[in-house]
């Protein structure tokens, strides 16, 4: 049973990092992150 | 009276507006002495007493003319935004330059304040400014802070709450004697105009009175018009903006352009004042001139860089290795523990090894590179806020200018060595879309900060005590692939229309704690969220591709998904030397993150503890069975610093780009010239090893 709550737990973040990564790449925010110091920023993220 | 109080912060690159803007604000915002750090307007909120500062930090100019993006940007804040208003950041310690700006902003209209920054330095080098004389012959009020250490902060916001209101409260003294003297037949107090004691710059008899033909002819033509007098000296130097906004007759007044006129009789102003209010400029100390003869030496230049770099890499391996063991031995006992836990409480073999093989072996891999990134990041800190990396830039203009380049192209490149991402995105500063996209060709070339692992890991397992060596290569290897590239595409295009690197060369000065500790800390951050993220995911992801194949789960690797994937490609990769497929997949799976490729060895070879002794001896040993061996090694280092650039890369260069045609032929090209190098590479290595 903890198996199946360790493998879904996984999964599901694996799914949700796909998913945030996804999203935010359509959205035009492809940055790998570090953005708060960078000048740029305004670029990608509307706040 | 207005609750909110808009003040915008502009000054010359270098005079430390983002500094002070971070003090008022308590903002991080990337500091960095070099043209382009600040790219596009920053806000951010100051309280004191009852007003609310609403402060906007722009990027650095050296004038309002509209020639450059931060030019225009800066300008068309000014003249279309409330701006209440304006501090201009001045460089004390280099007031000559910074006056032209100042007389540039005064002429807009707007209340200006002078913040008169960096009077440590003026003082060190024995300099003194009279504070009375300044704003007696600039008519606006000077607050000399220190925005490193502070101070001066409230006296400036209380200036600018007083000054909001009011733009032009002091009684000007000022004379125009150099103007005069140059304008045979004028004597400055034979002057026609009362302008002096209403303009701060007031330029000779024949200019003046066009600025009042073409003030009237504004005021008749365009009655909302707030400053006729700017818009007049505009329309003199011809300013395209200035005369598409408010199309006018010239004819019979305006013949050509003033601008070289009412450029030298600002200077003349600017000198006038230097003289009148700088005591002792001639003992501006001579510590950083000594030190550029030699650091920005025509011949000497370029090695000295080269070493400097060396010594940063020295650093990277030496003391992050040192540190790297403390990290391992935390890793081995975390990978235990877990597997022993997991096994205790019968989780299965499925679960176990996808998280002892998958997410811990794959994440766990790269944290224990933190300290490597950690002192490189250091080191580059050190040497940007130093005042070096802007003589790099200086020095490679030079080569930069020959190649069909920009001198300014190399910033990007230089931002390159930290990440891709914020380089290519600092190539948009460049002048003109040609040079841009170039620049966008040839920044992933430069070795960023992700590559590292895979460099560390390689040199350290094949090349024993030249690792270091071996890593180093690679940068050097990055640039000169970098410039030949450059080469090549100047001969094919068109000549370069000669844009040249207007770069401030800064003091030497020791560089901020804080400002250090803010960048690596950004840095070390943004590592440790991709752990956290991105290589997490692919981790699991090249887990599954590597134990489940068609017939679902497996116990041979060989029979995976993965595997078949890899042995496709495997022909493409083997003139390379590199004809394994667990390395083919490494490498698919490196375009999501280049750290991923150090990942995946552990995931591939059930490695759990990869950069330990035993770990690398491990994958040694497993490589060595495959004919695997240090010249393999050197070219796969090769191709994973030259192939296709990461996801994020990708994303930006499209985003930059506006072109998927474009992006993808990056995206190919990058990989064609992986292939050839890494062939070459390992085609003539073979007939000497």
């Amino acid at each position: 049973m903890i198996g199946i709550m360790i493998g879904a737990v996984i999964l599901g973040y694996t799914g949700y990092i796909i998913y945030r990564k996804s999203k935010d790449l359509k959205a035009g925010k492809s940055c790998c992150g570090g953005c708060s110091s960078c000048a740029s920023k305004g670029k990608c993220h509307s706040n | 009276m207005k609750d909110e109080i808009q003040v915008g912060f502009i000054g010359n690159p270098n005079c430390g507006k983002t500094t002070l803007f971070n003090a008022y604000t308590g903002a991080n915002l990337k500091v960095a002495n070099w043209p382009g750090v600040t790219v596009e307007k920053k806000e951010g909120v100051f309280k004191y007493h009852n007003h609310r500062f609403k402060l906007v930090d722009l990027p650095g100019i050296y004038s309002l003319t509209s020639y450059t993006m931060e030019e225009r940007l800066t300008r068309e804040y000014i003249l279309n935004s409330n701006v209440d208003v304006i501090v201009n950041i001045v460089d004390a310690s280099s007031l000559e330059r910074n006056l032209y700006l100042t007389l540039q902003l005064i002429e807009l209209g707007k209340p200006v304040v002078m913040a008169l920054n960096m009077m440590d330095i003026v003082e060190e080098r024995g300099m003194e400014i009279d504070l009375h004389r300044l704003p007696e012959m600039l008519g606006i009020p000077v607050v000399p802070v220190s925005a490193r250490k502070k101070t001066g902060l409230d006296i400036l916001m209380h200036t600018v709450a007083h000054h909001r209101s009011k733009h032009m409260d002091q009684n000007l003294e000022h004379h125009h004697l150099k103007s005069a003297e140059k304008d045979p037949g004028h004597k400055h107090h034979e002057h026609r105009h009362e302008h002096h004691m209403e303009y701060t710059v007031v330029y000779n008899d024949k200019i003046e009175d066009k600025i009042d033909e073409i003030s009237e002819f504004l005021q008749r033509k365009y009655g909302e018009m707030v400053n006729p007098r700017w818009h007049a000296i505009k329309i003199m130097e011809l300013d395209e903006s200035v005369l598409k906004k408010y199309p006018l007759e010239l004819k019979g007044i305006v013949y050509n352009s003033y601008e070289e006129e009412i450029i030298n009789q600002k200077y003349d102003f600017i000198e006038e004042i230097i003289e009148e209010v700088l005591v002792n400029k001639n003992k501006k100390a001579a510590s950083t001139d000594k030190i550029d003869r030699i650091l920005t030496h025509r011949y000497l230049g370029l090695p000295i860089f080269l070493l400097i770099m060396a010594f940063v890499f020295f650093l990277t391996f030496q003391i992050g290795d040192f540190v790297k063991g403390g990290f391992e031995v935390t890793l081995g006992a975390f990978s235990s523990g877990a597997r022993y836990f997991l096994t205790t409480i019968h989780a299965g073999n499925f679960i176990t090894s996808l998280l002892v093989d998958g997410v811990i072996a794959g994440v766990g891999g790269i944290l224990t590179f933190l300290p490597n990134i950690f002192i490189l990041f250091l080191a580059l800190a050190y040497l940007e806020d130093s005042g070096y990396m802007s003589r790099v830039a200086y020095i490679m203009d030079g080569i930069m200018g020959k190649l069909g380049l920009s001198g300014r192209a190399f910033i990007p490149m230089l931002l390159g060595f930290g990440c891709t991402v914020p380089a290519i995105m600092a190539s948009r500063s460049l002048e003109n879309m040609r040079d841009s996209r170039r620049t966008i060709l040839i920044t992933p070339f430069m070795s960023c900060s992700a590559r590292l692992p895979i460099y560390v890991l390689f040199s350290q397992m094949f090349f024993g005590k030249y690792a270091m060596l071996a890593a180093y290569s690679m940068y050097l290897l990055g640039i000169i692939v970098a410039i030949l590239v450059a080469f090549a595409m100047n001969n094919k295009s068109d000549k370069n229309v000669g844009n040249t690197l207007l770069i401030e060369l800064p003091e030497y000065k020791s560089p901020n704690i804080r400002t250090i500790l803010i960048y690596v800390w950004e840095k070390v951050k943004e590592y440790l969220t991709k752990a956290g993220t991105t290589i997490f995911a692919a981790s699991v992801i090249i887990w599954f591709i590597l134990n489940f194949g068609t017939s679902g789960m497996v116990t041979d690797m060989s029979q995976s998904f993965g595997a078949m994937l890899g042995r496709m490609l495997e022909p493409v990769l083997a003139p390379a030397g590199l004809g394994m497929w667990q390395v083919v997949v490494a490498l698919i799976s490196g375009i999501a993150a280049k750290e991923i490729v150090v990942s995946s060895f552990s995931v591939l070879f059930h490695i759990g503890n990869i950069t330990s002794p035993s770990g690398m001896a491990s994958l040694t040993d497993i490589l060595g069975q495959y004919g695997f061996g240090a010249l393999n090694a050197y070219a796969l280092m090769v191709f994973s610093l030259l192939y296709t650039p990461c996801a994020a890369t990708i994303g930006v260069i499209q985003r930059e780009m506006r072109s998927t045609k474009w992006t993808l032929f990056v995206i190919i090209f990058q990989l064609g010239i992986a292939l050839l190098v890494s062939t070459l590479v390992y085609q003539i290595g073979s007939l000497f090893f």
